[in-house]
């Protein structure tokens, strides 16, 4: 017995799927990453060369510490669309191709949840 | 004479110019050209290769020296992937920084080695790269700049931006 609408099966599978919420949230975060990354390479200066304590005073004020927490999240977010974009150009197999971009996803929700326990171990210690 | 070697190779692999799908592939090899090419179009290179790996093909990649405008396309997308691994390491470099003074100044005394200052400069110079092109991307996307001239002069001001971006980034860190 088949309790699944004609609707309910093909739901998910058509071509384009969110295809165009994909595309739009690739450009919303590329535009944000583009001020961000003034904050993100302040903060690359100042962690290479500066003493302990001025890296973490500086980290720790409010405006800092969100630019630059939001460049990364904002990147993790960017860099998953842009590969599964990636991938689905290169990889033909549906089943391998599926896996990969899940396994991408999860990788990128591992690096900002790593990231954001690293910058709130900083914001708390300055 | 590209066209003619085009053409030579294209009867050599059975694919003759009057071929519907030798129009398709040099009307999509045209878009490339221009540098208008979308890796990530529906209707693009990419799927058309993905979902039928044994369709007849006109050659391009291997013929044709790509313009600078395509040049720019790939790098884009190189550099896209290449910035993945900078992000991981900036992770683990923001770990470090949260773990105490002294992974601090471990991590530090890492990064002022000679081969992870050229990994790092390297970073940064991709993230210029990838910003500035990906600047025009928005800006195709809001309508500007599909003339070949502005493609190619926007190719130009990506890479000397870029360039400059990163010097300028060096000079004052
Ligand atoms: C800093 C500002 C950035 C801007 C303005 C930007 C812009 C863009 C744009 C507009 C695209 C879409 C290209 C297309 O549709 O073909 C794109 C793709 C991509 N971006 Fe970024 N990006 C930035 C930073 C990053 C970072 C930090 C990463 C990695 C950690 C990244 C990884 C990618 C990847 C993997 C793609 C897919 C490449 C492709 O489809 O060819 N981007 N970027």
């Amino acid at each position: 017995m088949d309790y699944q609408s004609p609707l309910a099966k093909v739901r998910g599978l058509g071509s384009a799927k969110s295809g165009t919420g994909h595309w739009w949230m690739q450009r919303v975060t590329a535009l944000a990453l583009v001020p961000l990354t003034y904050w993100l390479l302040v903060y690359l200066g100042m962690s290479l060369t500066s003493p302990y304590q001025q890296t973490l005073a500086w980290l720790a004020q409010p405006l800092h510490a969100v630019a630059v927490w939001s460049w990364v999240l904002l990147a993790c977010y960017h860099a998953a669309l842009g590969l599964q974009v990636v991938i689905e150009d290169y990889v033909a197999a549906e089943g391998l191709k599926i896996i990969a971009v899940w396994l991408v996803n999860l990788a990128f929700l591992f690096l900002a949840l790593a990231a954001s326990v690293a910058l709130l171990r900083i914001v708390v210690a300055g | 004479m590209r066209k003619l070697v085009c053409i030579a190779f294209a009867i050599l692999k059975n694919n003759k110019p009057c071929d519907p799908l030798y129009e398709t592939n040099t009307r999509l090899h045209n878009l490339f050209q221009d540098g208008i090419y979308r890796h990530n179009h529906p209707s693009m290179a990419g799927n058309i290769m993905a979902s039928s790996p044994n369709r007849p093909t006109s050659p391009h990649l291997q013929v044709y020296r790509l313009p600078l405008t395509g040049l720019i396309s790939i790098a884009h997308r190189m550099t896209g992937v290449l910035l993945v691994l900078g992000l991981v390491m900036l992770v683990w470099q923001l770990l470090a920084v949260s773990s105490g003074e002294q992974a601090y100044l471990m991590m530090q005394s890492w990064l002022a080695m000679w081969p992870l200052k050229v990994i790092f400069w390297g970073f940064v110079y991709a993230l210029f790269f990838h910003l500035c092109h990906g600047v025009r991307h928005l800006l195709w996307d809001a309508g500007f700049g599909f003339e070949r001239d502005d493609l190619n002069r926007f190719a130009v001001i990506e890479l000397a931006g870029s360039f400059v971006l990163t010097a300028i980034t060096f000079f004052t860190l």
